[in-house]
């Protein structure tokens, strides 16, 4: 049993309308780090509740380590950590209480462990209550009460939003350490490229309900590239949506920006010898970038 | 500019419905008056949290006049169900208290309204609860002083100057903007040279959980405590029960969510919800009732008897009233010997011929009639045979009127006092606990979620509170007509009739009264395992 | 070894890190024989996932420059790489034809032209710093 996570053509929705997702499939193997990519309201949040057994399918099927999380919540959750932004830890709560409490429901606790990370975040006063932190240190606690126990899944709801850059780099020390040495799991969502491409693994972006990414990072950058093709007349949008190999296009003012699956000069090539283009540009691009072409929204140019 | 702000507030329909709904209740129910204006004061409280928000003071508007318009709605809002009070009393409220009684009671509401708001006034965070307790009391103890000391018109004068000294206090002291204050126990980072390691907290159970019992009990757990012991007390905690109980779970509900996380069974977190909030709303109407009665609240025989006459033919004010728990329905039950009905008026006959017109109510067609009733002019022996037989039903043996009124004497404890009837009680306000709980836990099932939240909820509680609804709204139009309770003597009429139909047995009748708060309790912990992740509207993330 | 990675580059931080250790062992910075961190090591230092590292390293022993010995950890190769070196003149040539023209281009004669490569030789045997980019005086 490798799969650790798996969700079937799963439906979910909220208040009748349509659904936030709507036939999603995917699947997180040991050892495999999963980044969730996505507009806010995507379904992301919507997706980790799913894993964790906080909500219910409306339809498909959700299997975690093989199990329901809703007939099994108990087993699940024993074996998987969870640190959300939106988090709310009790405000009375004092830190070493919690780490108690969490010592008594995860029996594989691992008490050298807790030591070692409260000494690096620098929590020494275990007598603090939970309102008395600031916004990073109240994330490390988080942290702390979800990897302390060696989890095989980790799951990640925006784990750094709203912490400051130090705190964010702190934070996915933590996480890759943990996956050394323990071969856990991890899948997360946010919106930080940047820690997005530190942490590697599978790419995968949500959109419409629907998963429409699902690739290896390095992957993704190396065979997508986007084309900046300036506005002319005869040349619509539809066009360029409908070549081969192109993902998306988008007004970005005068220009289109159009994401195709394929090497630059290729897609050059193409773009000149189907539709007449010349001066198009073709690049490969960072994540983020890519982000933003596949997902943003359009931006006309007024008309002067 | 502060009449604009006041405009905006109270464009919430959340602030100003609770105001009218109070006001109503106090009109129909006046009976009720006290407990409404403390369950509006409670509820205020929550609908219209007291310091301006962050927003609020971003905006260039002066936080004197923020401040001056949240004070201001608050008294608007007091002042709806004021006026209602008034024309309550031209009704039925002046049998219970005079004019500037009333003007007193409101007054202290007010204050105890505008008192949050007088504290460090300029600060734009709340300061910590505690800092609340010693103005509160003192404004209790003061209030209790001039109640009980101050004849009623001056009492009103002072406290409604009392009012107005404190909005103009409260204005003229605010700075020119807020100021964000940090209290006490909120300090930031470790700009604290580190402190010596506090050792491994020990193994305790109670470390352990103490984060789980922090959560389940917020102050309304507390407040619901309360204010069910006093309803327990008075003897009228039917509305308590409801608007008490309903806004501790809600908070219970927000304060828990992050247990969702954690590898707890459905029946470790159903526990953790329940049980604080059945110990809170049963625990403290248990208290409240075995309080030693106060004067002028005694259980005795007359208490919640119907009272005010709206036909001017009844009399109602016999020295024999009982509550309705007594009285006969009509006409299907065999009448007791001696009555007999000449269309819709009974009569109750005496062994030797003398007779009464019974007093009559009818609730939802169903005619009840008093068989305990003397007339105006009836004879002093028929009043001293009627009352033998009314405190027969009441306290199980005849006692003479002049003993009744012998205070030195003690009276018998009532039969619905008794334990079994107790008992039964105890047990269908377990089970309406749950019941509550259930209703509250449907809207949470995956089934509900595909459905927009506030339909469903609303469809829901409708349909399951409809009973509530119904009894209610008979009730405050009854009460209205005649004063006195229905509800609860209904309910005890009912389990009277249960005991006498039971064996005397302890055992039977505690297994008995066990069955409805078991069977309720198997359907919560079935409905549990399907809900869900409690949220307000769906992730944003 | 000081590596240094950039999230938001052009460049897979695998292909950076590949960049940074061929020039360390072009510019003499590594040797012949020297050790390698682990991918744990270097994860850890860079704060990246060792999936990234591995990755890294095997494009960079499937080019021949560095060699894992099961059990000791991961070394430069003892001979590096010579084969296609035909292949390697022509694109340098290439590369350098296209560096004239567009220097030319942008008006720059013959002796800054040197001048530039000499200043690009000394920034690779001393190996990337933070301060990237030296201030180049136009003249």
């Amino acid at each position: 049993m490798t799969e650790l996570l798996g969700l079937r053509d799963v439906v979910r929705g909220f208040g009748g309308g349509t659904p936030v997702l709507n036939g999603v499939t995917l699947s997180v193997q040991r050892e495999e780090i999963v980044g969730l990519l996505g507009r806010n309201g995507a379904g992301k949040t919507t997706l980790l509740h799913l894993a964790m057994g906080m909500l219910h399918p409306h339809a498909g099927s959700v299997r975690v380590f093989g199990l329901s999380p809703r007939e099994h919540p108990v087993a699940v959750k024993k074996r998987i950590g969870y640190v959300a932004e939106d988090q709310v830890l009790p405000p009375a709560a004092a830190i070493g209480d919690l780490f108690a409490l969490h010592r008594k429901l995860f029996p594989s606790w691992d008490a050298a462990l807790e030591r070692q990370l409260t000494d690096r975040f620098g929590l020494r006063d275990l007598r603090r209550t939970m309102r008395t932190l600031s916004k990073g240190e109240a994330r490390q606690v988080a942290l702390v009460c979800a990897v302390c126990h060696r989890p095989e899944l980790l799951i990640l709801d925006e784990p750094a939003g709203g912490l400051d850059p130090a705190a964010r780099r702190e934070f996915l020390e933590t996480s890759i350490q943990l996956l050394n040495r323990e071969g856990t799991s991890i899948i997360f969502s946010s919106h930080h490229m940047g820690d997005v491409e530190r942490l590697g693994g599978r790419v995968v972006l949500l959109d419409g309900g629907t998963i429409r990414l699902d690739a290896e990072l390095d992957a993704l950058r190396e065979q997508h590239c986007v084309a900046m093709i300036p506005r002319a007349p005869g040349l619509d949008q539809a066009a360029i949506a409908r070549l081969p190999q192109c993902l998306r296009v988008r007004t970005v003012g005068n220009a289109f920006h159009a994401v195709f699956h394929g090497q630059p000069e290729l897609v050059q090539w193409q773009l000149r010898d189907t539709l007449g283009v010349a001066d198009a540009r073709c690049e490969r691009v960072p994540l983020e970038e890519l982000f933003v072409e596949l997902v943003g929204g359009e931006r006309q140019e007024k008309a002067s | 500019m502060t009449l604009w702000l006041m405009g905006q507030y109270l464009r919430r329909p959340s602030v100003w419905s609770v105001s009218l709904v109070g006001a109503m209740l106090i009109v129909l129910w006046p009976i009720a008056a006290v407990s409404t204006a403390s369950a509006i004061v409670v509820i205020q409280l929550r609908f219209l949290p007291g310091r301006a928000s962050v927003f609020d003071a971003a905006l260039p508007i002066a936080a004197r006049d923020i401040v001056a318009a949240r004070l201001f709605t608050r008294l608007l809002l007091m002042a709806i169900p004021t006026i209602a009070c008034v024309f309550a009393w031209r009704g039925s409220l002046a049998a219970v208290w005079p004019l500037p009684r009333v003007l007193e009671i409101v007054s202290i509401f007010a204050l105890a309204l505008l008192l949050p708001f007088c504290v460090r006034p300029g600060a734009l965070n709340m300061p910590p609860h505690r800092t609340f307790v010693l103005p509160f009391v003192l404004l209790a103890a003061v209030s209790g002083l001039i109640l009980w000391l101050v004849p009623s018109v001056a009492g009103a004068v002072i406290l409604g100057t009392a009012v107005v000294a404190l909005v103009a206090f409260t204005v003229a002291s605010m700075p020119g903007s807020f100021e964000r204050v940090a209290y006490g126990d909120s300090v930031h980072g470790a700009s604290v040279a580190p402190a010596p390691r506090i050792g491994w907290l020990s193994d305790g159970a109670i470390s352990a959980w103490r984060p789980i019992l922090q959560s389940v009990t917020p102050w309304p757990v507390f407040l619901s405590f309360c204010f069910m012991v006093s309803g327990g007390w008075i003897g009228d905690w039917l509305l308590y029960l409801v608007i008490f109980s309903v806004n501790a779970h809600l908070m219970l509900r927000q304060r828990t969510a992050w247990l969702y996380a954690l590898p707890l069974s459905h029946r470790a977190r159903l526990l953790a919800l329940a049980i604080p909030f059945c110990l809170s709303s049963f625990g403290g109407l248990t208290i409240g009732r075995a309080l030693p009665s106060i004067g002028g609240l005694e259980r005795d025989m007359a208490a919640e008897a119907p009272r005010s006459p709206f036909e001017k033919d009844k009399y109602f004010s016999s020295p024999t009233r009982v509550p309705l728990t007594y009285w006969k329905r009509f006409p299907a039950r065999p009448l007791p010997p001696g009555a007999t009905h000449i269309g819709r008026q009974v009569e109750v006959m005496s062994p030797w011929g003398e007779s009464a017109v019974a007093d009559t109510f009818s609730i939802l067609g169903v005619m009840y009639f008093d068989p305990y009733t003397t007339g105006p002019h009836s004879s002093t022996r028929f009043v001293e045979w009627q009352f033998g037989n009314a405190t027969t039903a009441v306290y199980g043996r005849s006692i003479s009127r002049r003993d009744y009124e012998d205070e030195t004497i003690p009276r018998p404890p009532r039969l619905v006092d008794t334990w079994s009837v107790q008992l039964l009680g105890g047990g269908l306000t377990v089970a309406s606990l749950l019941y509550l709980l259930l209703v509250f836990e449907l809207p949470l099932s995956a089934r509900a979620s595909r459905f927009k939240p506030s339909r469903f909820t609303m469809v829901t509680l409708l349909l399951l509170f409809l009973p509530v609804y119904a009894i209610g709204g008979v009730c405050m139009y009854n009460g209205w007509r005649r004063g006195g309770s229905i509800a609860l003597p209904m309910i005890e009429r009912a389990l009277l009739a249960a005991t006498r139909a039971l064996p005397d047995n302890a055992l039977v009748i505690a297994v008995i009264a066990a069955i409805p708060p078991i069977i309720m309790y198997m359907l919560l912990d079935r409905q549990f395992t399907r809900s869900e992740f409690p949220r307000v509207s769906p992730p944003r993330g | 070894m000081q590596l240094f990675i950039r999230p938001g580059d052009d460049l897979p931080i695998y292909r950076q890190i590949m960049r940074q250790i061929m020039d360390a062992i072009a510019g003499g910075r590594l040797t012949a024989g020297d050790q390698l961190p682990s991918h744990r090591d270097l994860s850890e230092q860079l704060v990246i996932a060792p999936l990234t590292v591995k990755k890294a390293y095997d494009e960079l022993e499937a080019l021949g420059y560095i060699g894992t010995q099961r059990g000791r950890g991961t070394f430069v190769a003892a001979r590096l790489p010579r084969a296609a070196a035909a292949v390697q003149i022509a694109q340098i040539e290439e590369a350098a034809r296209a560096l004239v023209s567009q220097a030319y281009l942008a008006g720059m004669r013959l002796p800054k032209i040197v001048e530039l490569i000499k200043d690009a030789d000394r920034e690779i045997s001393a190996g990337p710093t933070l301060h990237h980019r030296k201030e180049r005086n136009h003249r």
